[in-house]
């Protein structure tokens, strides 16, 4: 009997179970459309790229952009210049100009065979302003408003001013270094002591908040918390990071990475306009089985004619020492 | 409104005036064998022509001329009753009719003429024939069978009818609102189709006495007992067992009648189950079952009036564990209803019947997570509770007023007390409580309040349905009141042809959050509220229908307009975004439409007798928050619905049935291209809601049955067959995973059909004792 009740159930888990889930459907290019991106930084020169779609089934190719596109770059109703296209980059580039702070830009591509595509006009943020920026230690029983272990506990407070347009994303991010004599390999990241385990912000959805990705080496990999201007009013907005002062380093000497204390802190203090906060924020695909249950996002676009992201930023980065 | 009321008071006063050459025929129509009420039952005389059907409680009324009547009753599956009565003043008969040999039931298998615009009334005979998945007989996936009602994914319990989504039924067992429909994550329904007598579907033209829902009415009456002697089915299938006891009380005065249904996998795994619950095993457990139990007791009164009181309980529990030395988790999801209503009629007078019904229903859904960790002795508990609950009492009122064949006025009043509990929260983390209710997602309790009144006016070759209904909310200080006008129009052009048209204005009180419409525990009942307004609809419909003997034919179109509607905010749900109201997590003001064309062409007679049906619809919904305030097509829309059902007597003993069906795939998202972010990286492109479909649903299943007696003299049942049985790959969802390569990121996306349901052989038996 008992052997019969496992067969039962061991065929009923089958049938149940037997999800014809190996049916591989494989779709179409529904869209042909051109893809308009860039970050615009400020001081920098512009990088713009100008890519098509490909069949979301399909493997992606390996030249996803346009060679020939003609890329313009346009200060209000002004052509500032027709960009060139870099082979190594990928992308078209205008060396000998920089992005002005406080200036409003639009990009036009065209391709041939596709109608024009442009950006919105994209007002570039105004240089950041950091009122005061200050370091310490903390002793190990200072409470600390986030679950991590922290060895060797470091805060950096930074005030900011709050000089840019409301709607404007106030990014800080920080890491303890080891400068002289050796570079640090991997400094320490830093948290905001807001964060708390339980994600009380709710920074994924929360419009005072939100998660930017920091956009510049060492930074690149990581996400920084951004502070939404228009819920700090016209004050300026004072931000604690705690990081670890014990950071790993490597030793060009000895050719080995190792442990040691940092000796200095690299601060990157920026302005995001919200365009990157609204793509990072629709740009949560849902996969696996999730399909099942929740709805996905549309894709954020701020380009017409195509699809796409033309958004600023302007940072600052500097080196605290300990 | 004061016109209104003025004109039925002189109808009233000159039927009553001019119904003094005549007398009424009163009475109940009644199965000889169990003593059960027939709902739907056409009585009639055929020297005077006239004739009516029998309500919910087998009670009719005609008015007769003085002298000699032929009265007739025709039931499905049951005999012609014909008798002769002489006539000279109000008289009340007991009809009582006998069931027909296959014979009879092949020449003569006709419905009722139902020719009201938008009521389906099965026989509950015929739906059980229907081959469902694991060979389990289920009414509600049977109705989509019928044109203008879809069921969501293959194998869910949803119904979509006429483009609205399934919140928007609203589902009755024995007057009590049932609002949780499906057991097993909806690849089953909760009712007990051995239990229940009746099921009438409305899917537009509602009649004044219905309220509270958009989309469609659908009313099921258990069944009461056999009052005549005692009886017992009991039928074992694949997936359940099913067991129903019924009896006299009191012969020929009152019965009781009980059903249970079980998952089989419950009662083979109770000794694991019970090693969960007192954590005495090592290693991972699960564990999933349901129940349902149906309890009908009545009694008929030496005045003829009665008394009904049933309960109705269904419930799902999932149940998973890990124990290893250190640490002991368990999860458990229970969902699950509870229903009950007393109920008492009586004839005041022979043309004037009035009853009283009191009602409770319960729905609640918790999902509970305790982990407990013990290290040297210290044991740490964390636990996350989350609950969800609505609750109604309701008492209501009824007076049915017959004064003449010409006209059934009937007036109500109802009133129902709401809580819902949309959110109950509470989490515990190292034995330390840390949160109840943070979302403040707190009980609402909400009155509502409706009173209506009707008239069928049979004015040969016309018969309308004039009513009219009064709703009313009050919740947080605020108070919803709205008219809703009724009215139908049938002119029968013929014999056999009727045109019909018909209008109607609903309200619905409450909402349903859900993300996903699969029919999950984590969709949740809350009320309009001072914030978010109730749905209104008015719909608009005309048919035509052509009724012979042995065929039926109907075509009809409708267009529904709908205000006020919710939509989930992209990426919320109410589940884990649970530290917030539930207010503020949705997009109110959401309109919608829908429209389509329905025909059926229904064969009634004979050794093979079934029907076709198509449907074409369209759903649509439109939000300045979604789609840049474009109309998109709603989750609900199908195009195109095409249904065969196929019955063939092959002998006395053998039963053939197949039914295959057709259906659009649903509008879902889907990455209309991948392409290069600013990030530099591949990524889907997805434009927007609803912009693609899933890959369209067909399925065959075919079944055979077999019945004969045992030598004990017990009939027995056979059934066998298949499901599926082209085995066609169905979708239930579309997965999206990316491809990830080495050094290169991601690749390209890989999207997967999946389904649940392959080819699937069945066998059910079932016997019946006496």
């Amino acid at each position: 009997m008992k052997i019969l009740n496992y067969l039962y159930l061991l065929g009923l888990f089958l049938i149940l179970n037997a999800c014809q889930g190996d049916k591989q459907l494989f779709l179409g290019n529904n869209t042909h459309l051109v893809v308009l991106n860039s970050l615009l930084v400020a001081h920098e020169t512009p990088l713009v790229y100008v890519g098509k779609t490909w069949s979301v089934t399909d493997s992606k190719p390996s030249k996803t952009y346009y060679e020939n596109a003609i890329v313009e770059l346009w200060e209000n109703q002004n052509l500032i210049g027709v960009l060139s296209f870099n082979q190594t980059l990928g992308q078209y580039e205008f060396p000998n100009y920089t992005i002005q702070p406080n200036k409003v830009y639009t990009l036009k591509a065209f391709v041939e065979g596709h109608e024009k595509v442009e950006s919105k006009p994209i007002r570039i943020p105004a240089d950041v302003q950091i009122k005061s920026i200050s370091t310490r230690f903390l002793s190990s029983n200072e409470p600390i408003n986030i679950n991590r272990t922290f060895r060797q506990p470091i805060s950096i407070k930074a005030t900011l001013e709050n000089n840019t347009n409301s709607g404007d994303y106030m990014v800080l991010d920080a890491e303890s270094l080891l400068i002289n004599p050796t570079d640090t390999l991997y400094g320490s990241a830093a948290y905001p002591t807001e964060i708390d385990p339980n994600n009380t912000l709710g920074f994924e959805k929360n419009p005072c908040y939100a998660e930017a990705p920091t956009l510049l080496p060492p930074f690149s990999s990581r996400y920084a918390l951004a502070y939404n201007t228009q819920c700090l009013g016209a004050s300026p907005k004072e931000i604690e990071l705690v990081a670890d002062g014990y950071t790993l380093f490597y030793d060009k000497n000895v050719k080995n990475s190792s442990f040691n204390n940092a000796n200095a802190i690299r601060v990157l203090s920026a302005i995001y306009l919200p365009d990157y906060i609204l793509f990072r924020r629709a740009d949560r695909a849902v996969e696996g089985s999730d399909n099942a249950f929740v709805p996905t996002q549309p894709t954020y676009s701020n380009v017409k004619g195509g699809i796409g992201i033309v958004t600023a930023i302007n940072r600052k980065i500097q080196i605290v020492k300990l | 409104m004061k016109g209104v009321l003025v004109v039925f008071t002189l109808i009233i006063c000159h039927q009553l005036a001019t119904a003094q050459k005549n007398v009424k025929l009163s009475g109940r129509v009644i199965i000889a064998e169990s003593g059960e009420a027939v709902i739907g039952a056409v009585v009639y005389s055929s020297n005077a022509n006239q004739y009516t059907t029998t309500n919910q409680y087998g009670q009719f009324v005609l008015t007769l001329p003085t002298g000699i009547q032929e009265i007739r009753c025709n039931y499905p599956s049951y005999k012609n009753y014909i008798d002769t009565l002489h006539l000279r003043q109000d008289s009340t008969v007991t009809i009582r009719v006998e069931p027909s040999t296959l014979e009879e039931v092949i020449i003569k298998n006709a419905n009722p003429p139902s020719d009201y615009l938008g009521l389906v009334r099965i026989p509950i005979t015929t739906l059980k024939q229907i081959p469902m998945l694991l060979g389990e007989p289920d009414l509600f996936k049977s109705l989509a069978f019928i044109p203008g009602i879809m069921t969501g994914q293959e194998g869910s319990t949803g119904l979509y009818v006429r483009g609205s989504s399934p919140d928007q039924n609203l589902v009755l067992l024995d007057e009590a609102i049932v609002y949780n429909t499906s057991h097993a994550f909806g690849f089953v329904s909760v009712f007990n189709p051995d239990a229940v007598k009746n099921m009438d579907v409305y899917k537009g033209a509602f009649p004044a006495r219905y309220g509270g829902r958009i989309a469609s009415i659908i009313d099921l009456t258990m069944k009461e007992g056999n009052n005549q002697r005692s009886r017992k089915e009991f039928a074992i299938g694949m997936l359940n067992s099913r067991l129903l006891i019924e009896g006299p009380i009191q012969k020929n005065r009152s019965s009781y009648l009980i059903a249970a249904r079980t998952m089989h996998t419950s009662l083979l795994q109770l000794r694991q189950l019970g090693k969960i619950i007192l954590r005495k095993n090592y290693g991972n457990s699960f564990n999933f079952w349901f129940y349902d139990l149906n309890l009908k007791l009545n009694h008929t009164f030496e005045d003829n009036s009665q008394l009904l009181f049933s309960v109705y309980s269904n419930h799902d529990n999932l149940q998973s564990g890990s124990r290893s030395s250190e640490k002991k988790t368990q999860n458990s999801l229970d969902w699950g209803s509870i229903t009950s209503s007393l109920r008492y009629n009586r004839s005041l007078l022979p043309q004037l019947f009035w009853r009283v019904v009191g009602t409770f229903s319960h729905f609640n859904t918790q999902f509970l997570s305790t982990t407990v960790n013990t290290i040297e002795k210290e044991s740490s508990k964390d636990e996350s509770q989350l609950k969800n609950s609505i609750r109604d009492w309701t008492i209501k009122s009824i007076f049915d007023f017959t004064p003449s064949n010409t006209h059934k006025i009937s007036a109500g009043f109802e009133q129902t007390f709401h809580r819902y509990f949309p959110g109950q929260l509470k989490v515990i983390r190292n034995n330390t409580t840390l949160a109840t209710n943070l979302n403040g997602s707190l009980p609402i309790y909400t009155r509502e309040l409706a009173m209506y009144l009707e008239d069928e006016i049979n004015l040969k070759p016309f018969r309308a349905q004039l009513g009219i209904r009064r709703s009313q909310l009050s919740v947080e200080n605020h108070t919803y009141a709205n008219w809703e006008p009724r009215a139908s129009l049938t002119w029968r052009l013929s014999e056999h042809h009727s045109l019909q048209g018909g209008y109607c204005r609903m309200q619905q009180y409450m909402h349903q959050v859900t993300s996903n419409g699969v029919g999950l525990p984590n969709e949740i009942w809350v009320p309009a509220t001072a914030k978010v307004r109730p749905i209104r609809s008015d719909q608009f419909e005309l048919g035509w229908k052509v009724d012979q003997a042995s065929f039926h034919f109907s075509l009809e179109g409708y267009y529904k307009d709908i205000q006020d509607l919710l939509e989930y905010q992209y990426g919320s749900d109410v589940v884990t975004d649970y530290q917030k109201n539930w207010q503020d997590l949705v997009i109110t003001g959401v309109k919608g439409r829908a429209y389509g064309i329905e025909t059926m062409l229904q064969k009634k007679v004979g050794r093979l007798n079934g029907w076709l049906s198509y449907t074409y619809a369209v759903s649509q919904r439109q939000t300045p928050a979604i789609n840049n305030g474009d109309w998109f097509y709603a989750r609900y829309d199908r195009r195109h619905n095409a249904t065969i059902v196929a019955n063939y007597q092959l002998t006395p003993k053998w039963n053939l049935v197949a039914n295959w069906i057709y259906q659009t795939g649903h509008p879902i998202d889907l990455p209309l291209a991948s392409y290069i972010t600013i990030q530099g990286v591949p990524r889907p492109y997805y434009t927007g809601r609803n912009q693609t479909r899933m890959p369209h649903i067909h399925r065959l299943d075919v079944g055979a049955s077999y019945k004969n007696i045992t030598k004990k003299g017990r009939e027995y049942r056979w059934n066998v067959g298949l499901y599926n049985a082209y085995n066609r790959t169905n979708p239930f969802y579309l997965e999206v995973n990316p491809v990830f390569v080495q050094g290169v990121g991601i690749e390209k996306y890989e999207v997967f059909q999946r389904g649940f349901f392959p080819i699937l052989p069945y066998f059910s038996y079932q016997i019946f004792y006496f």
